[in-house]
């Protein structure tokens, strides 16, 4: 291995043994059980280069490809899913050298951002200067930009704001194939690429720069808890909530036995941040002989803990919040009460202590693990409909093992995600079965196996088979990008993965529109048809459409550009559609699926769309006419329908759009000295 | 191995984004959290292994970590008593000596004799002691040495009150019990610049670059000194060509090295010399 040229091209290159141990392990939970049993990590990597450039990027992938060695990038660490695992023989790319916010756009209300600025800099550097791109993750301490790109992360405040991927307008990413811009960033007449490498994990490219949607920071903020009886009665006005477009900035539930631990619903005894890792905590105590002895008996008998703790609970908090302008949030919050009437006002004090504890459950993992017991969280989402089946299901099937609880964070029109935590005494074994378990029941509800924890080792397979048929569209890609296979083998799927052809398919008859989903507010409809008989056939059933094309959805869709709609304008659900070779592919709705890319698009472009699943709304709705506020802006509440409107194309958009030319590299960052610590 | 060690070892390194070895160089490896882990994993080994040693080097004990913690780990006391556990005590500390009796001491710990100047400023009469080690830094970052170097500070210092403008120098006398006068005069000379708050400064107007501590201590700098230049030059990256004041000689002298247009606190009284 030519080491020696790679050091010849002015790029920081460490290959000291106490720097690439640190590049070994990310924080998957199985990794760090693994430690504490055997003293075991993943393999050391072979050599680390810490960029200060998009160009020294470009070098290192360069001298990588040549030399056919695996290429890792590597930001924080902070992912829970192995998906930065160290490699034999591989080179990391640490990208936390390029942190710059490279330009700040507040007419187009855009940030371009460097990959590896780390998400508290970010928010605390545009925080200086009144603005935030809102983006707020547990992990925001220790996690970067170009890592919630990778993994398409959410954060706490995703009902108003968007996940990360909707947040993202552009990105430029360096591949063995040579630099890729995308988004608005897009030469003219080539393909956007932005959905294919959110969420790819490294599997294509190292990401360096990014542009994102930056907000003023809101002058005013809400928040308040409600308790309900039931979990059910809870998820009603959650969506009520959503499809109504209040658009929360917090909309947040506890399930039955997180709010009974947390005694979230009592104001006198709210332990702010609990939660099981909390309680477990609390449990657990300080003293470790002491500590192994009280969590080894509940966590030995989960079963029975699961049930204690369901027949103890009776309510569920849900934490509700609006922020911005004074007006708009006072608007916000009348036109709420009808939708959260069936809640008992806690007033302000659960959603202040949450807010002021947000990021506290991050320390509850480690004393977990010191005790001899492991600790992980899943997160999922499904359609409003199929909710109820994915809550039991995974709660089943983490408690046959462990102790489970779980929280409701984000929400989105057509459907929400569910937060498990659980924690098990046992080895590897069991956490192991514990997930395989999960990961089946995950799929058997028709839920997605990651909602913002990307897909990493641990999901790799599952997420392989929730693409289905469509990864064919991943391989193509990788093939054109990577044709040596260097970019981080196996993310973000396996690469022995043999496809295979969905067995559901939903064969559409009738039409225009196939089917209502009255819960999810989604209708499966015919793409070639002419929007406006799909529209008057929704009529018919007292539905319409939410958002407005001007030609059939399939032409409509495919050249629709990001950033083109606001946050919360999902303009697609799922998609069925059938290769020239026969084989057909169906992506269903999965509410921010963090299951790989975004392979929508590119199955659109690459296959016969059979049919698509698009947002709707009802035409008369007294929710909607109680958000309807004069004073609430919000856009999507809008009712006319016109259908010479195409929504998003706006003045202001292409304006974003003009604002994103790319300048030189300014200021010299200092190199590291090739000799330290060896 | 204690579990503060442990927790640290597991924690999802949420105080990465204060440690400014951590920031200033990008090395996953300066993190609190990795020099835990390679603490941790060298506690079932012996002999130590080289890179737990040098783990422990890649720190300036600024305590941003500690400060910043959520459950209080002291972050930097763990390190010195792992440093006590696993690298060999350095030789034995001697005392410098002070020259003159007059009840206020000048601490010079660089080759500045800022104290004549001072002398001109204000007409102060002072004692002097010389301690190019920063009162014996390199021991007091060890528990087993610490005691011995703050009990020699205290009985050189025989209660007279000191005068120094180094950080360092000011946390081993305040740690013996001495007091420290700051050099009052300088504010008056200073020119209006914004202030960068150090990791030693008490919090005021300042300038923040996000990074909060130049990188100009022990064990870092004596160990690592290009990491330490690296952290002084990102600093200034982030000012980007900005003038500022700094309220530490030390971490001024380590800034201006690196070409930051820092201003330290005897610079106006030097630049009254010429």
């Amino acid at each position: 291995m030519d080491l020696d040229a790679l050091r010849s091209t002015d790029i920081d290159v460490i290959d000291a043994p106490l720097h690439l141990n640190a590049y070994r392990r990310d924080l998957w939970p199985r990794d760090t059980l693994a430690l504490l049993e055997h003293g075991d990590r993943p393999p050391q990597p072979m050599v680390v280069v810490s960029p200060r450039h998009t160009e020294e990027v470009a070098k290192a992938i360069d001298w990588a490809n040549k030399e056919g060695v695996t290429v890792v990038p590597y930001g924080a660490g902070s992912g829970v899913c192995g998906g930065a695992q160290g490699r034999a023989g591989s080179m990391v790319v640490d990208l936390k050298r390029l942190n710059r916010i490279r330009q700040l756009n507040p007419i187009s209300r855009t940030a371009w951002i460097e990959a590896g600025i780390l998400g508290q800099h970010l928010e605390d550097q545009l925080a200086s200067i009144g603005w935030m791109t809102a983006h707020s993750p547990s992990s925001i301490a220790c996690s970067t930009a170009g890592g919630y790109l990778a993994a398409r992360s959410a954060g706490q405040f995703s009902s108003r704001y968007g996940v990360f991927d909707d947040m993202t307008l552009a990105a430029h990413a360096e591949t063995p194939a040579g630099p890729i811009d995308c988004g608005l960033w897009t030469p003219d007449g080539a393909t956007d690429l932005l959905p294919m490498l959110t969420g790819s994990e490294g599997g294509l490219g190292v990401v360096t720069d990014m542009l994102v949607r930056i907000h003023p920071t809101p002058d005013y903020r809400w928040l308040r808890g409600f308790a309900f009886e039931t979990v059910e009665d809870a998820w009603v006005a959650m969506k009520n909530m959503m499809q109504a477009g209040l658009w929360p900035s917090v909309l947040r539930l506890y399930d039955p036995v997180d709010t009974k631990i947390g005694g979230k619903t009592k104001a006198s005894d709210a332990k702010a941040g609990g939660g099981l890792f909390g309680w477990l905590k609390s449990t657990a105590g300080n003293n470790p002989a002491l500590s192994r002895h009280l969590l080894s008996l509940p966590l030995a008998l989960p079963g029975l803990l699961n049930h204690i703790g369901k027949q103890l609970s009776d309510e569920v908090l849900l934490i509700v919040g609006f922020e911005g302008p004074l007006p708009v949030v006072n608007a916000a919050v009348e036109a709420s009460v009808p939708i959260l009437g069936r809640g008992r006002d806690l007033g302000a004090e659960p959603g202040e202590q949450w807010y002021s504890h947000r990021h506290d459950v991050s320390y509850k993992l480690a004393p977990v693990f010191i005790a001899g017991a492991f600790a992980d969280t899943m997160e999922v989402a499904a359609s409003w409909d199929r909710l109820p089946d994915l809550y039991t299901g995974v709660q089943k099937a983490l408690g046959r093992h462990t102790v489970v609880m779980a929280h409701f964070s984000h929400a989105y029109p057509e459907g929400c995600s569910i937060y498990f935590s659980f924690a098990g005494r046992g080895n590897l074994d069991l956490y192991d079965k514990t997930w395989d378990d999960a990961l089946k029941a995950v799929r058997d509800a028709g839920g997605t196996v990651t909602h913002h924890h990307g897909v990493g080792t641990l999901k790799a397979s599952a997420a392989a088979k929730e693409a289905g048929a469509a990864i064919r569209v991943w391989r193509d890609l990788k093939t054109r990008l990577d044709p040596n296979g260097i970019m981080n083998p196996g993310r973000p799927f396996p690469e022995d993965f043999v496809e295979q052809e969905e067995k559901h398919l939903l064969t559409p008859s009738g039409g225009p529109v196939f089917h209502i989903n009255s819960e999810a507010l989604m209708a499966r409809v015919d793409p070639f048809a002419d929007p406006k008989r799909i529209q008057d056939s929704l009529a018919e059933k007292g539905y319409m459409l939410r958002l407005h094309p001007d030609r059939p959805l399939n032409e409509w869709l495919q050249h629709l550009q990001r950033g083109a709609l606001e946050v919360w304008q999902t303009p697609l659900f799922g998609v069925q559609a059938r290769f020239e070779d026969g084989v057909a592919a169906r992506i269903f709705c999965a509410p921010r699926s963090a299951a790989g890319p975004d392979l929508r698009w590119s199955l659109l472009r690459s296959a016969k769309a059979e049919w698509v699943e698009i947002p709707i709304r009802p035409q008369h709705n007294d929710i909607m006419v109680a958000a309807n506020h004069p004073n609430l802006d919000v856009r999507d509440v809008r009712p006319a329908w016109h259908s010479e409107e195409i929504w998003g194309f706006s003045e202001a958009q292409n304006h974003i759009a003009e604002q994103c030319f790319l300048e030189p590299h300014a200021g010299a960052i200092p190199s590291l000295d090739p000799e330290f610590g060896k | 191995m204690s579990n503060s060690t442990k927790t640290c070892a597991l924690c999802p390194k949420l105080c990465r984004h204060v440690c400014p070895v951590a920031v200033g160089t990008g090395l996953e490896s300066a993190t609190p959290t990795a020099i835990m882990s390679e603490i941790m994993l060298s506690e079932a080994k012996r002999p130590i292994s080289n890179t737990a040693q040098n783990a422990l080097n890649l720190c300036t004990r600024c305590n941003l970590c500690a400060d910043f913690c959520g459950v209080d780990q002291p972050v930097v006391d763990l390190l010195d008593t792992a440093r006590t556990q696993i690298v060999a005590p350095p030789p034995k500390w001697t005392p410098p000596t002070i020259q003159g009796h007059a009840p206020t001491v000048a601490i010079l710990c660089d080759h500045h004799a800022w104290d004549e100047a001072l002398y001109r400023v204000t007409g102060q009469e002072m004692a002097t002691l010389r301690t190019p080690d920063h009162l014996g830094e390199q021991h007091r970052i060890r528990t087993d040495t610490k005691a011995d170097v703050i009990s020699a500070i205290a009985k050189v210092m025989q209660g007279r009150t000191a005068i120094t403008s180094c950080g360092t120098c000011r946390e081993a006398l305040q740690e013996a019990s001495i007091t420290v006068e700051a050099i009052e005069v300088v504010s008056q000379l200073v020119p209006r610049l914004p202030t960068w708050r150090t990791c030693h400064c008490e919090p005021g107007p300042s300038v923040d670059t996000i990074i909060r501590c130049c990188g100009a201590r022990a064990p870092l700098l004596t160990s690592e000194p290009d990491l330490s230049n690296t952290i002084a030059a990102e600093v200034g990256r982030r000012l980007d060509g900005q003038a500022i004041f700094v309220p530490d000689t030390r971490c001024a002298a380590h800034l201006q090295n690196a070409g930051v247009q820092a201003v330290g606190p005897i610079d106006p009284l030097l630049d009254t010399e010429h």
